[in-house]
């Protein structure tokens, strides 16, 4: 009986963990201590959304829920490529400095996403989406702190 | 015999309540659902800057008529579907000739020059002006089943700081001049000439196709027109630009099979429509070797 128990205690656990290893490679994330408060994990989504349109986006949240002074992006990058030669007409760089709205207050977690529009490649190119964030948070007069993700993923081109 | 299951059932539902419980806790908090963070639905694109959250739509969600792959796609209806089936067995007929005579072993050079009319920024980080234009050079080297050894792609703007190089060797794209932009998985790199075919069919149910014969340059081309209108109008980054949807213009030469010219058209809420980009097919050949420079670039 006890085997049986062990036996199947065992199965379960394989295909939860299986599940779970399914499920983290659909996003690509991170995550980092912060001075041992919370577990601050970030992720970078790349979604191709139809024929000519694709979505770049982030999503970033702390565990155990821990309100932040500051919780945001420094830096936020995304543009097309074709045989990993950036379009140009697709490149767009957001910094805070000149885009306060990158960086929020009084938040437990942040997410947000922009619409773009695919790019045209030459025949016979591979066409890839690129998402560079830099996340950034602080708290509680302790010294800020901060992660990079910078992912691509190869999109259906037009 | 059910308590047998007992320490199965326990294995796998209090790690999914666990995880469950999390994810709960992370998307009430954001105000996103769970098909969002899922990837299930689309992500939205506009969001609300003050809060930070992001917007759903209740259009989206109630939609049940709809395959949820393409949600802010308007479909099209049966007869443009079979038009679209029609169409696409055309262009594949016309598409096969070029692969035929290109995709052959050995070293295939195609020239295109790319012109933007549309930009997402006026200029890079350093101030430097964001090129609208550049000549781009393909050298790929390929084996006796159509998949490349070796690659380089070289985009001259006529700037060195905005040029790029690109080598495709052991698999991977390296970017010489911009390094971070390098393709960060491995690849079987397979060039073709058609693209377009392979897009339509995958879009069918939300292009609208149409193709016509016509002159350009003294040529007889096919003509053939795309179509996307989202159901929600989306907004370009974080910029004021607003579109309806798309339309891709794709000439083919009728001799050769070849893409000649490709141009891509925003369309406005408005309704007009602007040429956002075009790529001009300047030359393509088959060669016995690429110049020493371009070799060069492998080890």
């Amino acid at each position: 009986m006890k085997t049986l128990w062990t036996k199947q205690l065992v199965v379960g656990l394989t295909v939860v963990l299986l599940t779970l290893f399914l499920f983290a490679t659909t996003v690509y994330a991170a995550s980092k201590n912060y001075y041992g408060l919370t577990t601050v994990y970030y992720n970078n989504y790349i979604t191709d959304q139809g024929g000519r349109n694709w979505n770049a986006s982030y999503s970033d949240y702390t565990n155990p829920s821990r309100s932040m002074d500051q919780f945001g992006l420094n830096v936020w990058t995304t543009y097309c490529s074709c045989n990993s030669a950036i379009q140009w007409n697709t490149y767009v760089r957001y910094e805070v400095q000149n885009n306060p709205w990158m960086m929020q207050y009084n938040k437990t977690s942040i997410a947000d996403g922009m619409a773009k529009a695919k790019a045209s490649c030459p025949s016979g190119q591979t066409l890839r989406g690129h998402n560079y964030i830099q996340h950034w948070w602080q708290d509680s007069g302790k010294p800020g702190d901060g992660g990079t993700i910078d992912y691509a993923k190869i999109l259906t081109r037009p | 015999m059910k308590s047998r299951h007992v320490p199965f059932l326990l294995a796998i539902g209090l790690p999914l309540v666990l995880v469950g419980g999390i994810l709960y806790q992370r998307v009430s908090a954001q105000g996103i659902t769970l098909r969002e963070v899922l990837k299930l639905d689309q992500v939205s694109t506009t969001a609300n800057l003050d809060t930070g959250q992001q917007e759903t739509s209740d259009q989206v969600e109630s939609s049940t008529t709809q395959p949820e792959q393409f949600p802010n796609s308007v479909f099209v209806g049966l007869d443009q579907k079979k038009t679209n089936e029609d169409i696409i067995a055309f262009a594949k007929e016309i598409t096969t000739k070029a692969n035929q005579s290109y995709l052959t072993p050995g070293w295939l050079h195609i020239q295109s020059q790319i012109e933007f009319f549309f930009t997402m920024s006026a200029t890079l980080p350093d101030g430097s002006p964001i090129p609208t234009k550049s000549i781009n050079d393909l050298w790929v080297l390929l084996d006796s089943d159509g998949y490349a050894l070796k690659a380089v792609v070289v985009d001259d703007t006529g700037n060195p700081v905005t040029s790029q190089t690109t080598v495709f060797q052991d698999g991977q794209w390296t970017n010489l001049s911009i390094p971070e932009a390098s393709s960060q998985e491995k690849e079987a790199y397979r060039p073709t000439f058609d693209d377009f075919v392979s897009f339509a069919e995958t879009y069918k149910e939300i292009l609208d196709l149409e193709q016509a014969e016509m002159e350009l340059n003294g040529k007889k081309v096919i003509l053939f027109t795309a179509r996307e209108m989202f159901k929600e109008p989306i907004t370009l980054g974080k910029s004021s630009t607003i579109l309806s949807g798309m339309m891709g213009k794709y000439y083919f030469s009728l001799d050769t099979g070849l893409l000649v010219k490709v141009e891509e058209f925003h369309i406005y809420p408005s309704g007009e429509t602007m040429l956002a980009s075009r790529i001009t097919l300047l030359n393509v050949e088959k060669i016995d070797v690429p110049p020493a420079d371009i070799l060069a670039y492998f080890r």
